[in-house]
């Protein structure tokens, strides 16, 4: 059985920006809730590069495993139940949900997701980096801080 | 406040200016002022991702940081801490099997 990850919108958006998600989606279960469906179909709708990554994802829609959950207005706090009562670690890149969940749940960033698929021989370094790269490229400085600082796990 | 500078360009440089501006209907000072504007966000950003790459990498101190990008820093170090934390548990899961 394929291990399972829960991955909240900000996770999706910058994995979809590299060409990493067939390869994602071949090796884990991709777990999501209502809200981050609904999420990803809201960015689907606009014309920036976020909504070809999102578009991206919503192809695979029938394979995305949909969680139930509480319904909330945040997407990372469905996902937060999700993550504890299943026992899966959560993908995310979105710092200040991080700091919430504190230790109560495991959870990545994308960018370890890259570093696992590296890790498991499944891509080269080459690739992981120039995956990390092209995230990087498309977010903004925030969400850039983590593309950037995520090539010390290739050290 | 501003302060005038005075920049000597090649005539060819110029003309492509004068184009430019022409078509976007803003005067040459203005459509300078714009780029150099954009020229010198990009480099900051540029700057501060090298800063926190800097640091990710143990090359500068926390201070070091903290000097160079105030208050971002502490973004950066919650950041560089749950990389390291995140990495360590890929390798401990993979070596039990369970990823």
């Amino acid at each position: 059985m394929k291990p399972s990850f829960a991955f909240d919108t900000s996770a999706l958006i910058s994995l979809g920006h590299t060409e990493l998600i067939n390869l994602i989606i071949e090796n884990y279960n991709i777990i999501i809730s209502k809200r981050i469906l609904q999420e990803l179909k809201q960015i689907n709708k606009g014309l920036d590069r976020d909504a070809i990554s999102a578009k991206k994802w919503l192809k695979f829609s029938k394979i995305i495993k949909l969680k139930e959950a509480k319904d909330s207005k945040i997407g990372e706090n469905e996902l937060f139940e999700i993550c504890q009562r299943e026992k899966i670690p959560m993908v995310t890149d979105d710092i200040k949900a991080t700091k919430k969940f504190k230790n109560k749940i495991e959870w990545i960033y994308s960018v370890h997701l890259v570093f696992l698929l590296y890790y498991k021989k499944i891509i080269s370094k080459e690739r992981a980096l120039f995956s990390i790269e092209k995230m990087r490229t498309e977010r903004s400085w925030k969400d850039n801080l983590i593309s950037v600082t995520g090539r010390i796990l290739f050290q | 406040m501003s302060t005038q500078v005075n920049v000597r360009l090649d005539d060819d440089l110029l003309n492509e200016i004068d184009s430019i501006s022409k078509v976007l209907h803003v005067s040459r000072t203005e459509w300078l002022r714009m780029k150099i504007a954009l020229a010198v966000k990009d480099d900051a950003l540029k700057l501060s991702e090298s800063i926190a790459l800097e640091y990710a990498k143990g090359r500068i101190s926390e201070k070091e940081l903290r000097d160079l990008l105030g208050t971002d820093a502490d973004d950066i170090i919650y950041i560089v801490k749950h990389m390291k934390r995140g990495k360590k548990y890929i390798e401990e899961m993979v070596g039990k099997g369970k990823l």
